[in-house]
């Protein structure tokens, strides 16, 4: 198998998973055929995504994807915006107890 | 969206870093271009959303039907409201 098939089946398993969880939630079953539709669809959206977000750090004369280009992704859903938001802040304030940390162990020594 | 954020928070699982990375680069030009790991945390974000949507409006529609079983057409018929909420 190629490297692209590879990741296809990897993503369609875990859609596959997550699905099968959420059905268990709402008590409900779900036929093969509509998980393969989900799954595809899936892949083809995160597809979608990198060739977006390639074509928007070209047009920002950058050459590495930053979450700027991410938040521009998005725009257009307001609730995933926020999403998106609320996400970034929770990485950046990790980042930040890791710096402050490490600077400690920094004056520490 | 505030009914399908209880499932956002339930749900434990995630799609792998290295697989959306892979999957985003199958369309960029430049392979060589990078990925910092926000953005790649965020895209698997938004793949879970992504998933947690489709499943919970499909799980709704055959609901409205009074059935227990999800098939191709309920997903079908959630497609197009789902393709113009997402980028």
């Amino acid at each position: 198998m190629s490297t692209e098939q590879k990741t296809r089946q990897t993503v369609y398993n875990t859609t596959k998973e997550m699905v099968h969880k959420i059905a268990l939630q709402y008590e409900m079953e779900f036929d093969n055929n509509s998980i393969d539709l989900i799954s595809e669809l899936v892949y083809k959206k995160i597809q979608m995504f990198g060739s977006d977000l390639d074509a928007f750090q070209k047009h920002a004369k950058r050459s590495t994807i930053t979450a700027d280009d991410v938040k521009l992704l998005v725009r257009n859903n307001k609730s995933l915006l926020n999403i998106v938001e609320s996400k970034l802040q929770v990485l950046n304030s990790l980042k930040k107890g890791e710096e402050s940390t490490s600077t400690t162990k920094r004056k520490r020594k | 969206m505030a009914e399908q954020n209880s499932p956002l928070e339930h749900l434990d699982l995630s799609f792998r870093h290295d697989i959306i990375k892979e999957a985003l680069k199958t369309k960029f030009q430049n392979p060589k271009n990078k990925i910092t790991d926000d953005t790649i945390e965020l895209i698997s974000e938004i793949a879970k959303v992504l998933t947690i949507e489709a499943t919970v409006r499909a799980v709704k529609q055959a609901k409205l039907e009074y059935r227990t079983k999800v098939t191709l057409e309920h997903v079908e018929a959630i497609l197009p409201q789902l393709m113009l909420d997402f980028p």
